[in-house]
């Protein structure tokens, strides 16, 4: 509702995603190249379902102590880190993976309920579950017959 | 050492029923061993099949698609499926001893080379 209503570029503001640059693999922006977008890293995923919004990020190889994710008002903030690979005594063939420190915000909308936030961390994937306030949540009216 | 032979994703035709993707990875070798960690996020410490075949070594990764039901996208940035990537090996791994590792999302693979291929000291003696 809120999401559309604004008729904005869902590529740029929908959830106001502020950018980090540097390329994600598979990424659908990356494809958008010659538009000159900015690449996000890491790459989030934004769903709907029965409870409200669901946001995936893909954070391979990262634990749960190298992750925080915050709400500061409407504002979803996730921070990661992963450590490089290549140490001493090792010589390097390929680094294709990103390592250091990431984070992104992510503006949550405004039926978001910023106080029912639950994050799982599953595989490498975060998942973020915004539940939406109970008052914008369809609901069925009885009708009565007079 | 290792080559990555994915170049030949583009020209071979694709029969699976589903897009995969080639995943990120970082292969480094030691004296004694090439270790290989692969991104393959949403994949299970079940979902990945490793398999060395005529010093081709092959990766696939399956994701849970259980993950997905009842989701509706509204924004996208990645695409989500499987993870597919082949490699060619050096004859100097020794191929039965590789071993595997998944967790969080990234599979760690041990090649450890044979003995003759480490490098040995030898040491001089005064004559």
């Amino acid at each position: 509702m809120s999401l559309f209503a604004r008729g904005l570029d869902p590529f740029n503001e929908l959830f106001g995603l502020q950018r980090n640059p540097g390329p994600p693999s598979r990424a659908r922006v990356q494809r958008r190249e010659g538009e000159g977008r900015p690449r996000a890293y890491p790459p989030v995923n934004v769903f709907r379902n029965k409870d409200g919004y669901l946001i995936r990020m893909e954070v391979p190889g990262v634990t749960d102590e190298d992750l925080s994710v915050e709400a500061a008002g409407r504002t979803l903030t996730i921070a990661a880190q992963r450590s490089s690979q290549g140490g001493e005594g090792e010589s390097t063939h390929r680094l294709e993976r990103r390592s250091g420190e990431f984070s992104r915000a992510i503006r949550l909308p405004e039926d978001a309920d910023c106080e029912n936030i639950e994050a799982t961390l599953k595989s490498g994937i975060l998942s973020v579950q915004i539940h939406q306030h109970a008052a914008a949540k369809p609901r069925q009216i009885s009708v009565s017959v007079q | 050492m290792t080559k990555d032979t994915d170049q030949t994703r583009d020209t071979t035709e694709d029969t699976h029923r589903e897009p995969s993707f080639t995943p990120d990875v970082d292969i480094v070798e030691t004296d004694a061993a090439i270790i290989m960690h692969v991104d393959m996020p949403g994949v299970a410490e079940d979902g990945v099949e490793v398999r060395l075949e005529d010093d081709v070594l092959s990766l696939v990764g399956t994701i849970s698609k259980d993950d997905y039901e009842g989701l509706t996208a509204v924004y996208t940035e990645y695409d989500v499926g499987n993870y597919r990537r082949r490699f060619s090996i050096s004859p100097e791994v020794s191929a039965e001893k590789v071993e595997g590792r998944m967790s969080d999302g990234v599979l760690e693979l041990v090649l450890p080379k044979v003995v003759t291929a480490q490098p040995r000291k030898i040491p001089i003696t005064a004559a």
